[in-house]
């Protein structure tokens, strides 16, 4: 029987990154998928008739651009798309004001709610990507341990901390300070306008059940912010084709080094003895060997799903079990006949268009969500991939991805298996896109909600957590996925993951995996 | 020529006394400033109604540090700390949790709800020791400075990074979540009972603008459990004859080492000659001269209000004003004409010398955080009480009582009206809303003082009312209190210092600041000049 | 406030010495005359009746139960047929003692476990992911321990629908007395021939008074904790909190006991391929073995008596168990500490469980036990030997 080196479950971007960078250093690498496509959260699927999207991420800017070459990538005929509109946030009345990737435009846009805001703008773009690249010396190195290190781990913590130093002892003080801050207090420092303020602050609620007071939401700011040039809001991206155009370029990168990928492939679970993962078994009876197993799926299927709780010691079960895992991200797909009616929309809609007036606004949605309700005024924000290449519908067709926060897994009056709440949310969001983007609900021709609980039975995604576990100031670096355990290897001697459950953590950002597979070359 | 003095303390509250204690101790001519015709500041016995005596602000000690305690020889000048036995949360359905210092009557109490709580409940406790004793090594050194790079900054770091990475692996990580979590979360690990994640999370709101489910509140529960030993409650206490007490205690061991204290002496501004201090100007126009100046206050009124914006840095003006205050709490104190009688557990009882905390869900504490987020009182408020009288009869007329209600939120901005329009209708949501679990409670008020955030500001001059001197959240702690590089109690003014909770390690009756604060004059006076914060000598 | 147990009502009358300890909660009598002796005379003459219903009591249920009990304890449960106790600790992942106690297996899929100290929710956590129901049924259960060389012939008369007198030593029946249905164990905490009764609370007055009727003419006495501290420090057999600190509670890393440091490295059985909570430190620990033991002393007592007459006094140690700690030494060191000791009426001997290094604990071996006569302290010889220190051969037969 055939032996691998590695058999990767799950074909999310980061583990096609995992693959990919393994088989180029001659690593024999299967991958193996459940479901028809690769990609996972950023696949390309027929949503509606000839019309092809990513069911739930919308946004590649935080994907690392070094790993595009690490990779191979590049010569799979990936290519990125930035639209000169990064965000344009909806203020109501038919008003919208847009963030542009030129800053005079920008500046220009912000004066109309104020001058003093549009003046320091261009400073805020460049505290925002300095931060960026401060924390991203941290992210894009494996989490420091802060035990048992050895002399060249120790030597190896110099590094980086040399690195920052290099940025000036005050950045890395601020950064210290800011870290910590919720959005709304960092954004009160600079600036005054609620409707800027409710725009920026959205970048805070991803990953995050939490509306903008919550501390943490600065780190989630910058966090956003690290994937290359921000223009003051967020790294966005995206691949010309949809966001399973990434996908596909990585599998094919790890194709042409030789490894197999075989979707449609369910894994039953992880094959381990003497403590250690010695291959997978597949849901069809199959047992397919391998020197060390890569889980892309998120810690919790990861453990309790594949290995076993019982197979784990009761105080790692304890850890893994108290992840916190919130979905509260749904996500709806809208078939359209035209653009929404909005001047230049063709230019505006380009980016991400954003139903965030203020930061009150984002809060009170937020505020729904501890209870356990769909916010009754959502948070939306909706991306048009048919913007950045038409040939995703038919021709005069567009698409929206609209995510809708906040609408939690855990339902306190109600069950997303029940239609009544998908139903209701439909409305809210239609009445919220009467109120900001009049004229939309006249261009639906068809729809489809991605609840929580779609995202975790479609995709996988425990409790339909798309960052595989909150980006809580206490779940990131060597807390991630659990304390004592960030260094992708497991209590499962040669089971490693790789996924966004790991460090640094979610989004398309491939971080994760490429950390992961160096890891593993380590040996 | 005037009377020179070595230091001037400006506000007699417990840390300006403490910090003027030490400095009298080490032969220095001391005199605190106090504006008030009373010493205390926030910690502060009054006899509002006759007979009855409020502790009008803080009410319970748990944090004051015993090495003060024991330095100052504070018993001998009158300071008795009496424990406070339990803590009783009644639910609406007369329903309750009791907890007191017989581990297997709170076991059962706990095993009623969930008997897996009662046993990580001893986890639980164990776990917070083990924090708490890791984070006071904090309490007792200044804070080092990461920003500069001086010897003894340096050194700090180090021994900061060899005691923490000296923990544990397990505490370390934990020690990791407290500082970043939600009160609730962090609970949520432990317990499934809602209503005992409730009333522990009670203690991470205390003093702050952040709900149980907000980020940071983990770390508050923490500070409220440095008092605690080994899980027992016991450590909270309550100073025989009110808060008031501790601050007449001090003042007396600092008049005794020859400290001045002169009380209706507000002053008006820190006098500031070539970027060095050398006294202060009082609001009746005296001006005391001194080679150092202390301002015990808080920061924004030890950097905006007492000295010119122009004696400083920009970048401290920028720290200062966005370091945060938001006054949430208020406090109702009560007289009342015989014990209260709760639907929980009726009648007279020791539970009536413990802590009854109005906390009955999760739900309840976040939706109170919610009224305030947006500019309101809590509807239905947290409301933390104590009856003073029950463990100190001298603090009511026999078999009548006192009542002391710490109320959350009560925000100090607005959303409509002024605190002084709604004074009286948030004691009555005080009132309805402890009516429910004491329903004898309107029938024995004899009289009702209610105390406001502004009430506080304006009372005390803690800005917006907070009594922390400022929010305990990471960002405003340890080497970043008030502001980064300025948290060695130094400031930009050559000789003018900072002693009170706006400093590490922040607020409550602790002391800790003000004495900590003395060291580090003490040595600067000793080298022969006030000096300010950069070029200051680092470390220890 | 002190619970009562569900015996009180006859302990109570019986408790002429009125002293009361807190176990668990629950008020327990420590002896029932003013002394122990002649209820310590009892257990190995006549019959002793203990209240043992504060101990923790679990029962695990379901098809995964037997997987899930022998996860957690160190020995090995799959092993254990129906109708056999095992006497096993349970450890943390660190391989460091949690708890110790007994497992009845009742039936294929249905336990019972006996303990200290609560563990419900670390029982329910090893049980993650199984298919298993673990449940507190301490207040479900009352237990009395009837021991000593009688107590045979005593439940003999009173059980029905069970043959006590071929119950072997661990083995379990269920059964009668009078109404009430009971569990039988051969099990108890004196080192002696014993048996515990495990019975619904509302029968355990009748159940009391049965056993009351019948050991009447049996030498049956009711006896408290001190007696049983006597005998079971004669047993070798230890205590919780005294001889060792539970992981969970102990502050410190260096207060923790494994199975093997505490004497009880025979209860550790691996077996190939199985997998228990601590199995992996428990490997490691057996192939590097750690410095510290546990050994039972004998110390000299002509010389405990010597030092005593030097000063006048007879031998004033002979009173209660002893749980104070008391250093040992070895060649003017310290090697060691004894965790409990007594004299032991039955063998005239002064005896002590200790935690001695490795190197010390060989069978034979002298050290030296501090002894405090008059204030001053002293130090008298004592012999390392093999527990425990009295064995009857009844206590199996």
């Amino acid at each position: 029987m055939k032996t691998y080196d590695a058999v990767v479950v799950g074909a999310g971007h980061n583990g096609l990154v995992a693959a990919a960078l393994l088989a180029r250093k001659g690593r024999r690498v299967l991958v193996v998928e459940r479901r028809g496509v690769v990609g996972g959260a950023a696949a390309s699927e027929e949503i509606f008739p000839g019309c092809r999207v990513s069911l739930a991420a919308q946004d590649a800017g935080l994907f690392r651009r070094d790993v595009v070459a690490e990779a191979g990538i590049d010569s799979h005929g990936l290519e990125w798309v930035e639209p000169a509109a990064l965000a344009t946030s909806l203020i109501g009345g038919g008003e919208a004001m847009t963030i542009w990737r030129h800053p005079a435009i920008t500046r220009h846009e912000i004066a109309y709610y104020s001058n003093e805001d549009a003046s320091r703008y261009a400073e805020w773009v460049d505290y925002l990507d300095s931060m960026a690249r401060a924390l991203r010396i941290v992210l894009d190195r494996p989490a420091p341990p802060l035990h048992d290190l050895t002399k060249r781990e120790r030597i190896r913590l110099l590094r980086p901390m040399a690195q920052a130093a290099r940025l000036g002892k005050r950045s890395v003080v601020e950064l210290l300070h800011v870290l910590s801050l919720p959005a709304r207090d960092l954004l009160d420092d600079w600036f005054t306008s609620d409707e800027l303020k409710g725009m920026l602050g959205t970048t805070a609620l991803l990953g995050a059940s939490q509306g903008p007071s919550a501390m943490g939401g600065a780190f989630r700011m910058l966090y956003h912010a690290t994937g290359g040039p921000a223009h003051g809001f967020r790294s966005s991206a995206f691949p010309k084709g949809g966001l399973g155009k990434l996908s596909d370029a990585l599998a094919a990168a790890a194709q042409v080094h030789g490894a197999e990928i075989r979707t449609g492939t369910e894994v039953e679970r992880i094959l381990v003895e003497d403590g250690a993962a010695t291959g997978v078994l597949l849901a069809r009876g199959e047992e397919v060997q391998a020197r060390c197993v890569v889980s892309n799926l998120d810690p919790r299927r990861t453990f309790f799903d594949l290995v076993g709780a019982p197979r784990l010691g009761p105080e790692f079960n304890r850890k893994v079990a108290n992840i916190r895992m919130r979905g509260t991200t749904a996500t709806l797909h809208l078939l359209l006949d035209g653009l929404p009616p909005l001047p230049d929309a063709a230019e505006r809609l380009a980016g991400h268009t954003l139903v965030a007036p203020t930061l009150d606004y984002l809060e009170r949605a937020g505020d729904d969500a501890k209870y356990g309700r769909c916010s009754a005024r959502p948070h939306l924000d909706m991306v048009i991939p048919t913007l950045h290449d038409p040939n995703l519908a038919p021709p005069g067709r567009h698409l929206a991805s609209i995510q809708i926060r906040y609408a939690p897994y855990h339902l306190r009056a109600a069950s997303w298996k029940d239609p009544a709440p998908s139903d209701a949310l439909f409305s809210t969001v239609l009445e919220v896109l009467d109120e900001f983007l009049p004229g939309t609900r006249k261009r639906i021709l068809d729809h489809r909600l991605l609840t929580p609980l779609d995202l975790e039975t479609e995709l996988g995604l425990t409790h339909g957590d798309e960052y595989h576990g909150q980006m809580g100031l206490d779940q990131l670096l060597f807390m991630r996925p659990v304390a004592g355990w960030a260094g992708y290897r497991t209590p499962v001697g040669r089971l490693f993951l790789c996924g966004s459950g790991t460090h640094p953590g979610g989004g398309v950002s491939g971080a994760p995996g490429r950390l992961a597979a160096r890891e593993i070359l380590r040996g | 020529m005037a009377k020179q003095y070595d230091v001037i303390v400006i506000g007699g509250g417990h840390n300006g006394l403490v910090h003027a204690a030490y400095l009298a101790r080490a032969g220095l001519d001391v005199c605190v400033l106090e504006a008030r015709p009373l010493v205390g500041g926030a910690t502060v016995t009054e006899e509002i109604f006759p007979g009855f005596k409020y502790s009008v602000f803080s009410y319970v000690v748990s944090l004051m540090r015993p090495d003060i305690i024991r330095e100052l020889d504070l018993p001998r000048h009158g300071l008795a700390i009496l424990p406070l036995e339990s803590t009783l949360t009644p639910l609406p359905d007369g329903d309750r949790i009791y907890r007191d210092a017989d581990h297997h009557r709170t076991w059962r109490d706990i095993a009623r709800f969930s008997i897996r709580d009662a046993e990580a409940y001893d986890d639980y406790g164990r776990s917070l020791f083990f924090m708490a004793r890791a984070v006071k090594y904090l309490l007792d050194i200044v804070p080092p400075d990461p920003a500069r790079l001086s010897p003894g900054d340096i050194s700090g770091m180090l021994r900061l990074g060899r005691h923490f990475l000296g923990l544990e692996p397990d505490q370390l990580h934990l020690l990791v979540k407290l500082m970043t979590m939600s009160a609730a979360d962090f609970l949520e690990e432990w317990f499934e009972t809602d209503v005992l994640k409730a009333t522990l999370s009670a203690s991470g709101i205390i003093g702050t603008f952040l709900g149980p489910r907000s980020p940071g509140t983990a770390y508050v529960l923490l500070h409220h459990y440095m008092g605690e030993i080994d899980g027992h409650f016991r450590a909270w206490g309550f100073a025989k004859g009110g808060t008031g007490a501790v601050a007449q205690a001090i003042a007396s061991a600092a008049r005794e080492a020859g400290a001045e204290i002169r009380t209706d002496a507000p002053v008006a501004r820190v006098m500031v000659k070539n970027g060095r201090v050398n006294g202060v100007a009082l609001a009746n126009g005296d001006e005391l001269r001194a080679r150092a100046v202390s301002s015990s206050l808080d920061p924004r009124r030890t950097f905006l209000d007492l000295v010119d914006e122009n004696e400083l840095p920009d970048e401290v003006l920028k720290g200062v004003r966005s370091y945060r205050f938001r006054g949430s709490s208020g406090k109702v104190n009560l007289a009342l004409d015989a014990a209260p009688d709760l639907t929980c557990m009726p009648g007279h009882g020791p539970h009536l010398r413990g802590a009854v905390s109005i906390s009955p869900s999760i739900d309840y504490l976040e939706r109170a955080y919610d009224d305030a987020k947006y500019g309101d009182f809590s509807r239905e408020p947290y409301i933390d009480i104590v009856i003073p009288s029950a463990i100190d009869p001298a603090m009511a007329p026999p078999g009548k009582h006192v009542m002391s209600c710490f109320v959350q939120y009560a925000p100090y901005e607005l959303r409509e009206g002024t605190w002084d329009e709604k004074r009286e209708a948030f004691g009555d949501t005080v009132i309805d809303t402890l009516a429910k679990y004491i329903p004898n409670l309107r029938d024995i008020i004899l009289h009702r003082q209610v105390v406001t955030p502004l009430d506080i500001e304006r009372t005390t001059g803690l800005s917006q009312g907070n009594i922390f001197q400022g929010e305990l959240t990471p960002s405003q702690l340890f080497f970043l209190r008030p502001v980064a590089g300025y948290a060695k109690y130094r400031t930009p003014v050559r000789g003018y210092y900072q002693c009170g909770s706006g400093t590490h390690p922040g607020g409550g009756i602790m002391g800790a600041p003000g004495k900590l604060a003395a060291g580090v004059v003490m040595g600067d006076l000793r080298r022969g000049r006030g000096r300010s914060g950069p070029g200051g000598r680092g470390g220890r | 406030m002190l619970l009562d147990t569900p015996f009180h009502p006859r302990t109570a009358p019986l408790c002429h010495s009125r002293r009361w300890r807190n176990w668990s909660g629950y008020a327990s009598a420590l002896t029932y005359e003013p002394g122990h002796e002649y209820e310590y005379y009892a257990v190995r003459s006549g019959a002793a009746l203990f209240d043992v219903s504060p101990l923790r009591k679990y029962e695990v249920t379901g098809v995964d139960a037997a997987t899930l009990v022998d996860r957690v304890v160190t020995r090995d449960a799959l092993d254990c047929p129906d109708g056999r106790v095992l006497y096993t600790p349970w450890c943390d992942e660190a391989g460091k003692m949690i708890d110790d106690g007994t497992v009845q297996r009742l039936s294929t899929d249905r336990f019972r476990i006996t303990a200290a100290d609560p563990c419900l929710r670390w029982f329910q956590d090893c049980a993650l992911g199984m298919d298993v129901v673990v449940r507190d049924i301490t207040l479900d259960l009352a237990a009395l321990a009837l021991q000593g060389p009688t107590s045979r012939e005593i439940l003999a008369r009173v059980v029905t629908g069970a043959d006590v007198g071929a119950l072997p030593f661990f083995a379990l029946a269920e059964g009668r007395i009078g109404a009430a249905p009971v569990t039988i164990t051969r099990t108890g905490y004196t080192g002696d021939l014993g048996y515990e009764i495990w019975v619904g609370p509302e029968h355990a007055l009748a159940v009391w008074d049965a056993l009351a009727e019948v050991g009447r003419g049996h030498g049956l006495a009711p006896a408290g904790l001190d007696a049983l501290d006597v005998a079971r420090i004669e047993a070798g057999l230890l205590l919780k909190d005294v001889d060792y600190v539970s992981s969970w509670a102990a502050l410190i890393e260096s207060r923790k006991s494994s199975p093997y440091e505490a004497g009880l490295g025979w209860a550790v059985q691996p077996r190939p391929g199985r997998e228990f909570v601590g199995s992996r430190a428990l490997a490691w620990e057996a192939a590097t073995p750690s410095e510290w033991a546990f050994a039972g002393l004998e110390v000299d007592w002509p010389h405990i008596e010597k030092r005593f007459a030097a000063v006048g006094l007879p031998p004033l140690v002979a009173g209660r168990a002893s749980r104070a700690a008391v250093p040992i030494h070895a060649g003017g060191k310290q090697v060691g500490y004894v965790t409990s000791s007594t004299f032991s009426p039955i063998l005239k001997k002064y005896i002590a469980l200790a935690t001695i290094r490795r190197d010390f604990a060989r069978p034979g071996r002298r050290v030296e036990f501090e002894l405090t006569v008059e204030f001053v302290r002293h130090t008298v010889p004592a012999r390392v030997v093999k527990t425990p220190f009295f064995d009857p051969a009844r206590k199996r037969g």
